[in-house]
């Protein structure tokens, strides 16, 4: 194995195969820094380029596109309070904080940073595990599924807002919205009103865009024109050494939460349909349970970030793992990913390894290379960013409405998705300014659909004894922790906080 | 606790029981009114109706809502006042403002509305100096868009 690792390490550092992934990961952090063209829709409009390249760039190529798109939805998320994606809601939280006090460079520093490692733990951990956790993965059945998402839900529900009955509210709003359009299973019309554009569902762009970025964005105008907010982002972006400056040392004092983070990236990459968005809370929420500081989370800690974007990151990679071991996507950016290859004559599947294997271990190899080319072009990268946040926010804000519109309209082409994504900034200024958290409502739509088969499908196969479910092991400890952090939630309600004097 | 943070936990309290009440009252109107009237039921045997899982996610919204409610109840006769009003017509507000857009989208296209809305956004938030720099670059801006989407990837804005 090792023999065939260093020849794919050498066929990988071939110079067109650098340039590729060099170029891949610009674009992929160019078009991820915009709102609504995240990874996925960077990957799927460049997919027509790698047809005219060989079989290993072109990979290499995409795999650049999704790595640096998911760490430049980071960018908007610390500058803007504007996250381009969902999974990157979580490092607005605190990142933002630490922007408006200055330290926009060094929290840009600690997503890039925690990024590339995670990312790194992930491509390690893919090479080595790729075929024991795929036989992991299989023993996953809708039952296991159930408990997974339930559990996700309740600490979902624990740490975004102040108050798990709202948070925990949003998220089944979330999973209403998420109803809508054809039934899974019978394929009748639900709640559609009569509308075509409605079959297919809300679409998840228009609804995380809409409410998380423009909301976001409309909310700090509203602030400013009313002179709830002033000005003074750009000001306080002062050139002191404290606010750019993050050492090696610093940054590997989180080492805990990078690998917490890392790992949990790794193990939700693994299990297919997950997504990128359930890692970074369910790393957010288990950094913040693990801290002795719980009350910096959501303020500007840099625990925040590190413990997001080290945990979205590692989904990139490990989200291969079903995907070259089984022949399953993990997620839209792999199953884009199967359609590249299967255009370069690569059949997906259990038997990829053998018949291409010199190609698969090439991608290994050209993925942790593409590390340390995202490192050298993501912190070049920063200055430039940076500058955006020593304009004014007056000046600054307003596009963003555009740029929304673009990447709305871009993948679909339809005025119906701009409308939406217009309708549910609405929803987001609503619920954000009566303290219900909209990134739950995101998440519930983003697994509604998920959560509904599996809970149909078990529902289905134990119809005559429901405790039959229990018979799972996995589930089995998934309900148990679910139900134990429902009544940690209960318990804490009722103990009086301690409020500072 | 001073008595600012009682008045604040007291319109917070009395806000949140008025969003226990709407999610308890528009959860009775879905699941009697809305999921009837616009899903049928499946005649499949030993199938789940397509109702069921909008009927339970629905059920589950009135729960935490009840539980909001019964958590708040102390504030429901409460006379403090509470920012419900003003997020209403702050959001009234972005209605106007995004029908406009899309009235313009649909009209007089991408340039103009993009334009306009950048234009305003910025006089909205106070922007008040180099007010012909900013209209020339709200307006070359949507217009360096549309040249960049279909140049990049031969796709017409609206």
């Amino acid at each position: 194995m090792i023999d065939v690792f260093l020849h794919a390490f050498a066929a990988a550092l071939d110079p067109m195969n650098l340039v590729f992934i060099a170029l891949g990961i610009t674009l992929g952090i160019v078009i991820g820094v915009l709102p609504g063209l995240g990874s996925v829709t960077a990957m799927a409009v460049l997919i027509p380029l790698t047809f005219y390249m060989s079989p290993l760039a072109a990979i290499a190529f995409l795999v650049g596109v999704n790595k640096g798109g998911t760490s430049g939805g980071a960018i908007p998320a610390i500058l803007l309070n504007s996250p381009g994606s969902p999974e990157a809601a979580t490092t607005a939280w605190d990142g933002y904080p630490m922007a408006r006090r200055g330290e926009a460079f060094r929290a840009m520093k600690f997503a890039l940073f925690s990024s590339i490692t995670g990312d790194t733990i992930s491509d390690i951990l893919l090479v080595i595990l790729v075929v024991p956790f795929a036989a992991f993965a299989l023993q996953f059945g809708p039952v296991e599924y159930t408990a997974v998402l339930l559990f996700s839900f309740a600490l979902i529900a624990g740490i975004a807002g102040d108050s798990p009955l709202k948070s925990g509210m949003a998220i089944f709003i979330g999973i209403f919205l998420a109803t809508v359009g054809l039934d899974p299973v019978s394929s009748t019309p639900r709640l559609t009103f009569g509308q075509i554009e409605l079959y297919d569902g809300f679409s998840l762009s228009a609804l995380a865009i809409g409410a998380l970025a423009l909301g976001s964005v409309v909310m700090q105008v509203s602030d400013l024109a009313t002179g709830r907010a002033a000005d003074d982002f750009a000001a306080n972006q002062a050139e002191t050494k404290e606010g750019r400056r993050l050492s090696a040392r610093e940054f590997f004092s989180y080492w805990r939460t990078l690998l917490r983070g890392a790992l949990t990236g790794s193990l939700v990459g693994m299990l297919p349909g997950l997504g990128v968005t359930l890692a970074s809370f369910l790393s957010y929420s288990a950094a913040k349970r693990a801290s002795k500081t719980p009350g910096a989370f959501g303020k500007g800690t840099p625990d925040g970030i590190v413990a997001t974007e080290s945990a979205n990151s590692a989904v990139v990679g490990s989200n291969l793992v079903p995907t070259i071991a089984l022949g399953i996507p993990g997620n839209i950016a792999a199953a884009l990913l199967i359609g590249a290859l299967v255009m370069h004559g690569v059949v997906p599947g259990p038997f990829m390894l053998t018949m291409h294997g010199e190609l698969i271990y090439g991608l290994f190899a050209s993925m942790i290379i593409a590390n340390l080319i995202h490192l050298i072009i993501g912190r070049a990268g920063l200055s430039l960013w940076v500058q955006f946040a020593r304009i004014p926010r007056r000046l600054i804000l307003p596009p963003v409405l555009m740029f929304s519109i673009f990447g709305i309209y871009l993948p679909t082409q339809s005025l119906w998705d701009v409308g939406m994504m217009l309708a549910f900034a609405g929803l987001g200024i609503l619920f954000t300014r009566a303290g219900i958290s909209v990134v739950c409502t995101v998440i519930g739509f983003l697994l509604g659909e998920m959560f509904e088969t599996s809970l149909r499908q078990s529902l289905q196969l134990y119809q005559v004894d429901g405790l039959a479910m229990l018979a799972s092991p996995v589930a089995a400890i998934f309900l148990l922790l679910a139900i134990a952090v429902v009544f940690r939630a209960i318990w804490r309600g009722r103990t009086p906080k301690e409020t500072p004097a | 606790m001073s008595e600012t943070g009682l008045q604040d936990r007291g319109a917070q309290g009395r806000l949140d029981f008025l969003i226990g009440l709407i999610a308890v009252v528009g959860a009775i109107v879905t699941a009697f009114w809305i999921i009837p009237a616009q899903i049928e039921p499946t005649s499949a045997a030993g199938q789940l109706s397509p109702r069921f899982f909008p009927t339970l996610s629905v059920s589950v919204i009135a729960l935490f809502g009840l539980a909001l409610m019964f958590k708040n109840r102390g504030f429901a006769l409460s006379r403090l006042p509470h920012p419900g009003p003003a997020l209403l017509l702050e959001t009234l507000a972005w209605a106007v403002w995004a029908t406009a857009t899309m009235f313009l989208l649909s009209y007089a296209g991408f340039i103009a509305a993009g334009a306009v809305s950048c234009f305003a956004g910025m006089i909205l938030a106070r922007q008040r100096r180099h007010l012909i720099l900013c209209a020339v670059a709200s307006l070359l801006l949507p217009l360096a868009i549309q040249q960049l989407a279909w140049h990049a990837f031969y796709i017409q804005l609206p």
